[in-house]
């Protein structure tokens, strides 16, 4: 005979008994090795689409403009690349007038050569749906339909020569037949985990149809080489032609013009320019041409002028060599033509009218005055016409009364002397300023320039203004879209912590009851311990066996938990592709069981389980033969017991009030008031157990049962906490959660609907003239605020990808000063921002760092930030910036970006033309007028109050979940309170026996053992409920909402006739026991 | 429950201890045994008084020097008889003799051919006399047991207190048999008997 003898013979003969503990660990490892697993599946689910959706694609460059689609062909052999064109826009399928915004790709074979994807590029008029678009149009081969967009547009939209109406392009196709994943059909340059909208059509037809010929805005590249390899390839194979740039030579006089296809230049390529022909020796004249809507002196007007800005020397060169005479104000040289015009001689005074673009989308009107310095004739550089850049529809006219401007005029103003100056003089300029004045009146966040004349050419010129035009400081960026896109698949939300905290009542209750059924086992061997205490064993010794019994019961457990997890783990992605969809938007989630989680999980479930073993077996050395032998006796609680549950409770009851007052984040109130609270109840209740002692009635009737139960319910107070420890968590947790819902409500800051364009709007569509321009005339009136956005990844919970380039909104300054909308904090130290955080948007930050405000949600549950911290924001085509979150917005419309102040943003993102969001206060109805009137724009006007459900719809997942498996842990309390019910029933056979003998029926027994059941679940349930009303209540109170008391009352009837159901079962079995043979041998 | 008890043994000595129920035989054997302490006095065996041992060194003295008979027997349900009769042999001084010893234990109680039954096998007397043997494993000194035929009928209890008296006078074991039973208490040269807590010498 030896130990492990011993031990096999031991575990086979109370296996029975040792099943019970064993289930417990197998639960407990399973549940927690399935969070883990399920964490791991989401992420690789995640990985598996954005792996499926790049195809090939390891790096992408992106043009701010188009470039030449043969630049592809630039990076072999180390790479190969594939030239598209991608656009965002809008589908309408005309057989079932479903419209959908979508990504469109204009592509060609080279695409899926690329992707070595199977498949031929949409023929001639064709177009290809991705699948699931397809099926949300209920689209087939052969439909119609039409594609919309903004069409491209070198010249700015905001600057005053940009189309600001009618900037839609929309084309038609008859679509092909369905294609499939394979065929590349569900490609995506952004991760995202919904469905992939997205259009494939001929990039030559494209290309055509927008006079495009040759170019392309995006390049997918693949190969072995590092991005740092990449740019350096790009950098050596670049030409200004692919930023738009070019070098002209002008016939006749052998000057180079440098110019931009957008019409001017932005001022960093500008300086590089004037640099480059310092550093050649080559004179350059820069300048800037702007439009004066009239030129007016001595009484006398002349409209629709054209103005250039030129530097010193080439004033002084139009004036003959000679230096403008000194003047009071700014100089201006006028031709001959308009000094006649205006009877104007050196000295007078000339004012300028002209029109600027402002920010809000407004044309304004600014005035200029001068001294005149001087008139030149009409030759040499005076009679430049080739100075003004091309401005469709006004320098391609023949006419001034054929000008079709992105502006108003008058053409009543335009006099037959005027037409003449056009047909003799077409484009030069009357009247020249100093450049600097130029710069100053009309510069834009576009440039200041309009070109630069280099005097003559040189052969290293292009080579050198190519070289000082870093293409990746502005007009390409290149991003590492495989690495990126996988790194955001970590996710933002790592659902197996998520899992893991939704499961932890679940794996406490069965490492509960595992532990409890350990103890029982125990408890019935005290024959045994007695034997070998009293044949010599130690206690040690004696420990050790159970010890090691335990052990083998908990390895076997976690084992079979770990067989089991697998199971779980699914049954929770079933969930999250399922029920509860609403938490992760996506139905493609598979599970991948990781083995190496497998191992982790057994090993940490059976770690677990041995503390639940070695608590089994913690106070077991304390125990007296007789204790062994007989019941045990009750000991006097430690002292430290009583102070402990004081102390706890005094605290408990002080989170909440400090939450109350915000003087500690409501959460921290609610888990630190709860735990304090709960614990604080258990701990009052072991007292009550241990100290109280309930005296009996003699009277006979329920009362004196009820007596007698209570007594019962403290025989063995150990159990009887357990089951209280089971019940009253649960009842806490599921209370809670219950309060936290949202029912309607959030603040949607009093505006109805929330709107988004795929294209931008330039125009105001809360002023007349915008609204007329709009279309927008007949609708009720509408306020607007109008904000612009930079398209990035969601940052909101709605987006399971960890956001690396969040979508960020430019606030306007007049929305900064309406105080809308609720904050959860903010940094704000003055009374000003304090009470209205938005102002922190315009306050100066230390070190160039831009002020931003987030919605609460994404500052803690995505951005993983808190209030004060910074984000690093990419840009294309620049330098990141760093943001500071200054303010959290508390459950607002705002929860998919970051907003920042305009003023900020237009310095940010120059290039970014008009408005994309709106905000709109008026009739919810109006948003079907809206969207069909702004249709040319992809607008999609949303409810407001919807939009904020859809955000909640996650939150309110999240609790369901969290429910759920609340549940199924409470369901494994009352297991155990059933399991306890039934080992003191059993136990105490000998004891109800008498009663029975006594003359107690078996109604009263049943009664009584009904009675101690509901005196434990009716103090779990109340304990716990009691303690959630407490720590919820400054979440409620900042909601201003009210405990869902009838849905929590319906629930505890739930648990508490469940339990009763258990109990009953309880007193029928001990009421079928024989009599006489329980009553033998006493 | 004890007061004024006086006792001393020698080898070979048997002495049965009577009284009503309640009276302290239990608690007597109990101490004497060093499985309960006395609240005043000492016990010594062979010298060694086991109250001033630490827990362990306790438990290697009962090991070694004391064994036990209760009136239940305790037999553990999952070993079998030879297991049973072992199981003193799994703590304190490694016995190469023991596993031998404990065969022919069981063979002195007539249970040599049941060394591979279960507990649920045999009778009450033929459990009795397992823990006996069980008793007897390691040597002990002292054998005390506590109403070893309590649960017996007269003439397995006869065959039982036969073999606690062969037991002593083969092995010289100083032997203590707490009984109600006059039959079995005159089997026994020394016989006392506790009244109101005190020791009272009816025989020897």
């Amino acid at each position: 005979m030896n130990t492990p003898r011993y031990l096999l013979r031991s575990l086979a003969w109370h296996g029975k008994a040792h099943l019970a503990a064993g289930l417990g660990a197998a639960v407990a490892t399973a549940v927690l090795t399935g969070a883990l697993l399920t964490g791991s599946s989401v992420r690789r689910s995640l990985r598996t689409l954005v792996e499926q959706r790049l195809g090939a694609t390891e790096y992408v460059v992106s043009g701010r403009g188009f470039f030449r689609a043969a630049l592809a062909r630039e990076f072999s052999p180390e790479w190969r690349a594939a030239p598209l064109v991608v656009l965002e826009g809008s589908i309408a399928h005309e057989p079932s007038g479903r419209r959908a915004n979508v990504e469109i790709y204009a592509v060609d074979a080279g695409f899926y050569a690329f992707h070595r994807a199977d498949a031929v590029p949409p023929g001639v008029g064709r177009a290809l749906l991705s699948p699931a678009l397809a099926a949300e149009l209920d689209a087939k081969g052969g439909d119609a339909v039409l594609l919309r967009f903004e069409e491209p547009t070198a010249i700015p939209r905001e600057f005053l020569y940009g189309r600001k109406e009618d900037t839609a392009r929309t084309l038609r196709f008859t679509l092909g037949e369905a294609v499939s994943p394979a065929a590349m059909a569900d490609f995506a340059l952004r991760p995202r985990q919904g469905d992939v909208r997205a259009v494939f059509i001929p990039l030559d037809r494209l290309q055509r149809d927008l006079k495009l010929t040759g170019r392309a805005n995006t390049l997918l590249l693949s190969g072995s080489g590092s991005a740092a390899a990449l740019a350096a390839r790009l950098r050596q194979r670049f030409k200004l032609e692919d930023a738009g740039l070019r070098l002209r030579s002008r016939p006749g006089t052998g000057e180079i013009v440098f110019e931009s296809e957008s019409s001017i230049l932005d001022d960093r390529t500008a300086e590089a320019a004037l640099a480059a022909g310092k550093r050649l020796g080559i004179l350059a004249r820069p300048s800037l041409v702007y439009l004066a809507n009239t030129i007016a002196a001595n009484g006398r007007r002349a409209p629709y002028s054209l103005v250039a800005a030129v530097d010193e020397r080439t004033l002084a060169e139009i004036n003959s060599d000679r230096a403008p005479a000194p003047t009071k104000g700014a100089p201006v040289l006028l031709n001959e033509w308009a000094a006649a015009e205006l009877g104007v001689k050196p000295g007078d005074r000339v004012t300028m009218d002209y029109f600027l673009w402002s920010a809000n989308g407004e044309l304004h009107s600014g005035k200029a005055d001068f001294e005149a310095s001087g008139v030149v004739p009409i030759r040499g550089l005076a009679a430049d016409r080739d100075l003004a850049p091309e401005y469709p529809g006004i320098t391609d006219k023949t006419s001034l009364s054929k000008w079709d401007p992105p502006f108003p005029i008058d053409l009543k103003r335009i006099s037959p002397r005027d037409e003449q100056y056009w047909q003799l003089f077409r484009t030069t300029p009357k009247a020249w300023v100093l450049l600097e004045t130029g710069r100053r009146l009309w510069g834009s966040r576009f440039g200041s320039y309009t070109s630069i004349r280099f005097t003559h050419g040189h052969p290293q010129l292009e080579p050198l203004l190519s070289d000082a035009v870093d293409p990746l400081s502005g007009p390409m960026t290149l991003i590492s879209v495989r690495r990126q896109s996988l790194d955001a698949a970590q996710g933002s939300t790592d659902f197996g912590e998520y899992f893991l905290y939704f499961s932890f009542f679940v794996i406490a209750a069965a490492l509960l009851l595992m532990a409890l059924f350990f103890r029982l086992g125990i408890e019935q061997r005290h024959d045994e311990a007695a034997l070998l205490r009293a044949v010599g064993f130690t206690t040690a010794e004696m420990k050790r066996l159970l010890a090691a019994e335990g052990l083998v019961v908990a390895t076997l457990g976690a084992l079979s938990g770990a067989v089991l997890a697998p199971l779980y783990a699914w049954l929770i992605i079933h969930g999250l592709r399922t029920w509860w969809s609403g938490a992760t938007g996506t139905r493609l989630l598979s599970l991948s069981a990781d083995p190496a989680l497998l191992v982790a999980g057994a090993l940490t479930g059976l770690a677990a389980a041995s503390v639940g073993i070695w608590q089994a077996l913690a106070h077991w050395d304390a125990w007296s033969p007789r204790e062994l032998a007989g019941t045990a006796s009750g000991r006097t609680p430690a002292r430290w017991l009583w102070s402990t549950a004081w102390a706890t409770l005094l605290l408990g009851l002080a989170m909440p009030a400090l939450g109350l007052f915000h003087l500690v984040p409501a959460q921290g109130a609610f888990f630190g008031g709860g735990l304090l609270l709960l614990v604080s109840f258990l701990l009052r209740a072991s007292l009550w157990l241990r100290r109280h002692f309930v005296g009996l009635e003699a009277i006979p009737g329920n009362r004196a049962l009820a007596r007698l139960a209570l007594r019962n319910a403290s025989w063995r107070p150990g159990r009887t906490l357990v089951s209280l420890a089971l019940i009253a968590p649960a009842a806490f947790l599921l209370s809670s959660l219950e309060a936290f819902r949202h029912d309607g409500g959030g603040e949607t800051g009093g505006f109805a609907l929330y709107a988004e364009s795929q294209s931008p709007i330039i125009l105001d569509p809360s002023t007349k003239a915008g609204a007329e321009a709009l279309n927008l005339q007949g609708l009720p009136p509408l306020r607007w605020v109008r904000f612009r956005l930079r398209p990035g990844d969601d940052v909101s919970c709605l987006n399971l990808y960890q956001p690396r380039n969040p979508r960020l909104l430019g606030v306007p300054e007049q929305f900064l000063r309406e105080s809308r909308f609720r904050f959860a904090g903010s940094t704000g130290q003055s009374a000003e921002t304090r009470k209205n955080p938005w102002l922190l948007l315009e306050s100066q930050q230390n070190g160039g760092v831009i002020p931003a405000i987030v919605d609460q949600n994404s500052l803690v549950y995505v951005l993983h930030k808190r209030l004060g911290d910074e984000i690093e924001l990419p840009r294309e085509g620049a330098d990141p910036v760093r943001l500071k979150l200054v303010a959290a917005l508390e459950g607002s419309l705002f929860q998919s970006e970051i907003l920042i102040a305009e003023k900020n943003f237009t310095r940010l993102f120059p290039q970014i033309a008009g408005r994309r969001v709106f905000l709109i206060e008026g009739p919810a109805g109006a948003a079907g007028a809206l969207e069909e009137a702004l249709s040319p724009y992809g607008f999609d006007a949303q409810d407001a109050a919807e939009r904020l459900r859809g955000y909640f719809r996650v939150e309110d997942t999240y609790l369901s979940t969290f429910q759920a498996l609340g549940s199924f842990g409470l369901l494994l309390g009352t297991v155990g309170l059933a399991a306890v019910l039934l080992r003191n029933t059993l136990e105490r056979r000998r004891e109800l026996a008498l009663l029975r003998a006594a003359g107690f029926n078996r109604d009263a027994l049943g009664r009584l053992i009904v009675l101690e059941t509901a005196a434990v679940l009716a103090a779990g349930l109340l304990g716990g409920t009691v303690c959630a009303a407490i720590a919820v209540a400054p979440a409620l109170a900042s909601r201003g909402a009210l405990l869902p008391v009838l849905k929590l009352a319906a629930l505890a009837a739930f648990i508490f006739i469940f339990g009763m159901a258990v109990s009953w079962l309880a007193a029928r079995v001990e009421s079928r026991a024989p009599l006489a043979q329980a009553l033998r041998g006493e | 429950m004890l007061r004024g008890v006086d006792l001393t043994l020698k080898k070979g000595d048997g002495i049965a201890v009577m009284g009503p129920s309640g009276c302290g035989k239990s608690t007597l054997l109990q101490i004497l045994g060093a499985l309960d302490r006395p609240t005043s006095g000492d016990v010594t065996l062979e010298g060694v008084d086991p109250f001033t041992l630490t827990e362990p060194e306790q438990a290697r003295f009962r090991n070694r020097s004391v064994g036990f008979v209760f009136q239940d027997h305790c037999l553990l349900p999952q070993l079998t008889v030879a297991e049973n009769v072992m199981v003193p042999l799994m703590v304190g001084e490694e016995d190469t003799m023991g596993p031998e010893r404990a065969r022919k234990l069981l063979d002195e109680v007539g249970l040599g051919a049941r060394l591979n039954h279960r507990p649920a096998e045999l009778s009450g007397g033929e459990k009795q006399r397992v823990a006996i043997a069980r008793a007897l494993v390691r040597n002990p000194k002292l054998l005390l047991c506590d109403e070893p035929t309590g649960n017996l009928d007269r003439s397995t209890a006869e065959q039982v207190a036969g073999v606690l008296e062969r037991v002593r006078r083969e092995h010289q074991t100083m032997l203590v048999v707490a009984t109600h039973s006059v039959e079995i208490a005159a089997r026994f040269p020394r016989h006392v008997e506790l009244v109101d807590g005190l020791l009272e010498w009816r025989r020897g």
